[in-house]
C-alpha cells in the first residue's frame, strides 16, 4: 500500500531534474496552443472570430512594444494599461486584506462582533460584485474609484472567510497553555491565535488576488481609461478578438505572478510551517 | 385549412434564429415571430450589439439586428455580413449638465462653453460609449459646428449607458451623448437638458441595420425573405401606432410607459438601408482609427436591396440606395 507520506518523497528526486520539472510543467500548456493554432487555421471559423495564437502573440507584442501599430490605439501601451489594471488591483487588494483580516480575527474571537457583524456580511456575502456597478457609480463616481470598490468586493469575502476560519481552529490546548501562563487576552491574540491563523489567513489571500485580476474586467467596464479590461471591453466593442485574448492572456500572467509573490511572502512569513507540514517535508 | 394541412404548413415552413439587442430601438424585434408569414423566427434578446454579432458570425442565428457601426466593424474585420434590411433610427441626444445652464440646439453657446473651458484648462467632459452609433453621431455633429472632439472637449468613455445617467446627476460630465430610453430617463429625472439631437452631419440618424450572412442567404432565401417582410410589417404598424412599441419596452425592459414613450419621439422605423450615410459612417469610423482599413468597397457588395425590394414593391433607388 502507497501512503501520501511515500508519494511524497518522489518530490525531493525529481527537484534535481529542474529541466524535466520544466518540461512536465509545460506540457499541457504546449498541447493546448498547439491544438488551437491547429483549430485556428482550420479554417472552420473565420481567422478574425478565432485568432491563431501566433496572430493573439503579434497582437500582445504590438500592445507591449507598439512594432507596427495593428493595435492602433493601444499599440505600446501595455505597460500604462498593466500599470493601471494593477493599482487598481493592488488598491482594492490592500483594503480588502486589511479590513477582511480586522474583521475576520474580530468575528472568529469575539462572540459579539460574531453575532452583531456576521450575520451581514454573510447576507452580503453571495451578491455579485458586478450587481454593485450601479451603487458604486452613484457613492463614488466614475473613474478609479468605483473600479477599486469592486476589486475590494471581490477579495475582501475570501480573506475574511479564511481569517474567521483560521482564527475559530486556533489549537485550543495552545490558548490555554498561554492563559495558564498567564498571557492576557490581547497576548493571546496577538501572540498565539493570530500567528497560528496565519497559514489559513494566507489561503485566503491567495485566493483573493487571484479573484481580485479576475475582477479587473468588471471593475473597468465602468469611466475608466485604461488598463487590461478596459482594453478587452473596448476590443470587443470593435471586434478586436486578438486582443481580446491577449488581454485574458496578460490577466492571467499578472494574476500568476502576483500569486508568486505573495507564495514567496508566505514561505518568509510561514517558514516555521515548512518543517511541520507534508509541503514542508516535500520541500 | 385543416388542422392537418397547418401542421404540415408548419412543418415545412423554414425556421430563423434571429438575434436583437435590448435597446428601445431594438425591442420591437420581438414582434416579428408575429408578423412573419412563411417562417418560423426564433427570436432572442441579447445584452447588446456585439453579442448579437458575435452570434451572427459564429452561426449561432441566422439573421441579426446590429447598428450601421457593427456593420462596418465587421467588414472592417473579414466577416461576412449582408445588410438585407434597415429597422429603426434616431435615439441619440446630447444632454447638458444643469449646472452647464446652456440653452437648447444653441451651438453658439455651446461653441463659446467649449472655448471659455479649453482656454481654463479645463476642457468640456463630454461623455458617450465610445464605438456606438450616439457616439459617431455626436462626433459628427461636433465636427460640423467646428469643436473637434479629439482637440476642444474631453472625451469621456462611459460604456454602458446606464451608467450616463448617474455620471451627470453627480456633475462628473458636463454632457453626454446617450441612447434611447437612458437619454429621456435622463431628462424625465431632472439630471439634465436637452441639448441637441446630433444628426445634422454626414451620417444622418443612421441607427439599425438587419444584417445575416451569404451562407443563409444561399440556404436559406425564403426565410430570410420572410424576415425582412415581417420587418418591413412592422414597421409600418409601429409608424401607425407607437402603442405595441410601448408596450414592449415596459415589457421586456420594466421601464415606465411614461419614459417609453418619451423616448419614441426620437425614433424613427425606417426599413430603407442608406449607402450614402454608411459610407460616410465608414470614412468616420476609419478617421477615428475605430477600423482600420477602407472598407467603402465592402460597404456597398454586401448591401443586399432585392428582399427589400420584394417586400415593399420598391426599386432599390428609394431604398435608400
Amino acid at each position: 500500500m502507497t501512503s501520501a507520506i511515500e508519494v511524497s518523497q518522489v518530490a525531493p528526486v525529481a527537484r534535481t531534474f529542474p529541466l524535466s520539472q520544466a518540461v512536465e510543467r509545460c506540457v499541457v500548456p504546449l498541447l493546448l496552443i498547439a491544438g488551437w493554432e491547429v483549430f485556428a487555421r482550420s479554417g472552420y471559423l473565420p481567422p478574425a472570430l478565432l485568432p491563431a495564437p501566433s496572430a493573439v502573440l503579434h497582437a500582445l507584442g504590438d500592445w507591449v512594444f507598439g512594432f507596427d501599430e495593428t493595435t492602433q490605439t493601444y499599440s505600446g501601451h501595455w505597460t500604462r494599461d498593466a500599470l493601471a489594471s494593477a493599482l487598481r488591483v493592488f488598491g482594492g487588494f490592500a483594503l480588502a486584506s486589511a479590513l477582511g483580516i480586522l474583521a475576520g480575527v474580530a468575528i472568529g474571537w469575539s462572540r459579539v462582533f460574531e453575532k452583531t457583524l456576521e450575520p451581514t456580511l454573510q447576507m452580503l456575502r453571495p451578491i455579485p460584485p458586478v450587481s454593485w456597478i450601479p451603487l458604486a457609480i452613484i457613492w463614488f463616481g466614475i473613474a478609479n474609484k468605483p473600479a477599486i470598490f469592486l476589486v475590494f468586493l471581490g477579495a475582501f469575502f475570501p480573506v475574511l472567510m479564511n481569517t474567521i476560519h483560521g482564527v475559530k481552529t486556533v489549537d485550543h490546548n495552545l490558548v490555554r497553555a498561554g492563559a495558564m501562563m498567564g498571557a492576557t487576552g490581547r497576548q493571546l491574540l496577538t501572540g498565539i491565535v493570530f500567528p497560528a491563523a496565519l497559514p489559513s489567513i494566507f489561503s485566503g489571500l491567495r485566493i483573493a488576488i487571484g479573484s481580485a485580476w479576475m475582477l479587473t474586467v468588471t471593475a473597468e467596464m465602468v469611466a475608466v481609461k485604461s488598463g487590461l479590461g478596459y482594453v478587452l471591453w473596448d476590443s470587443y466593442y470593435f471586434l478586436r478578438y486578438d486582443l481580446v485574448l491577449a488581454a485574458m492572456i496578460s490577466i492571467g500572467l499578472l494574476g500568476y505572478l502576483s500569486d508568486l509573490g505573495l507564495k514567496a511572502v508566505m514561505a518568509r512569513v510561514l517558514h516555521w510551517q515548512s518543517a511541520t507540514t507534508v509541503q514542508g517535508r516535500a520541500g | 385549412m385543416t388542422l392537418a394541412a397547418i401542421t404540415v404548413a408548419a412543418a415545412q415552413a423554414p425556421k430563423i434564429k434571429l438575434g436583437f439587442a435590448k435597446c428601445a430601438h431594438c425591442l420591437p424585434m420581438s414582434l416579428t415571430p408575429g408578423l412573419a408569414k412563411g417562417v418560423e423566427i426564433e427570436a432572442t434578446g441579447f445584452n447588446s450589439g456585439n453579442d448579437v454579432l458575435t452570434a451572427l458570425v459564429s452561426k449561432s442565428i441566422d439573421v441579426a439586428q446590429v447598428t450601421y457601426l457593427h456593420y462596418v466593424t465587421a467588414l472592417d474585420k473579414g466577416f461576412d455580413v449582408v445588410a438585407v434590411s434597415g429597422q429603426i433610427n434616431g435615439g441619440s441626444e446630447c444632454i447638458s449638465s444643469n449646472k452647464l445652464a446652456l440653452p437648447g440646439d444653441d451651438w453658439a453657446a455651446f461653441k463659446a462653453v467649449v472655448a471659455k473651458a479649453k482656454a481654463g484648462g479645463q476642457p468640456l467632459k463630454v461623455a458617450a460609449s465610445r464605438g456606438n452609433a450616439q457616439d459617431i453621431h455626436m462626433r459628427g455633429a461636433f465636427l460640423k459646428q467646428g469643436v473637434d472632439p479629439n482637440k476642444d472637449i474631453q472625451f469621456v468613455n462611459i460604456p454602458n449607458p446606464a451608467d450616463h445617467f448617474a455620471a451627470l446627476q453627480r456633475e462628473e460630465i458636463d454632457m453626454v451623448c446617450s441612447v434611447e430610453p437612458f437619454a429621456s430617463q435622463i431628462r424625465l429625472n431632472g439630471a439634465g437638458k436637452h441639448f441637441v439631437f446630433p444628426y445634422d452631419q454626414a451620417a444622418g440618424n443612421l441607427t439599425n441595420l438587419i444584417v445575416t450572412r451569404s451562407d443563409v442567404v444561399a440556404s436559406q432565401r425564403p426565410g430570410v425573405q420572410a424576415v425582412v417582410g415581417a420587418v418591413v410589417a412592422l414597421n409600418e404598424k409601429l409608424s401607425a401606432d407607437r402603442g405595441p412599441w410601448i408596450d414592449v419596452i415596459n415589457k421586456l425592459t420594466g421601464l415606465d410607459k411614461a419614459v417609453a414613450t418619451e423616448a419614441l419621439k426620437n425614433a424613427a422605423p425606417d426599413a430603407a438601408i442608406h449607402r450614402s450615410q454608411t459610407l460616410a459612417i465608414a470614412a468616420m469610423m476609419r478617421d477615428l482609427k475605430y477600423i482600420s482599413k477602407d472598407v467603402s468597397a465592402e460597404v456597398e457588395k454586401n448591401m443586399e436591396y432585392s428582399f427589400l425590394e420584394q417586400a415593399t414593391g420598391k426599386k432599390k433607388n428609394d431604398l435608400g440606395y
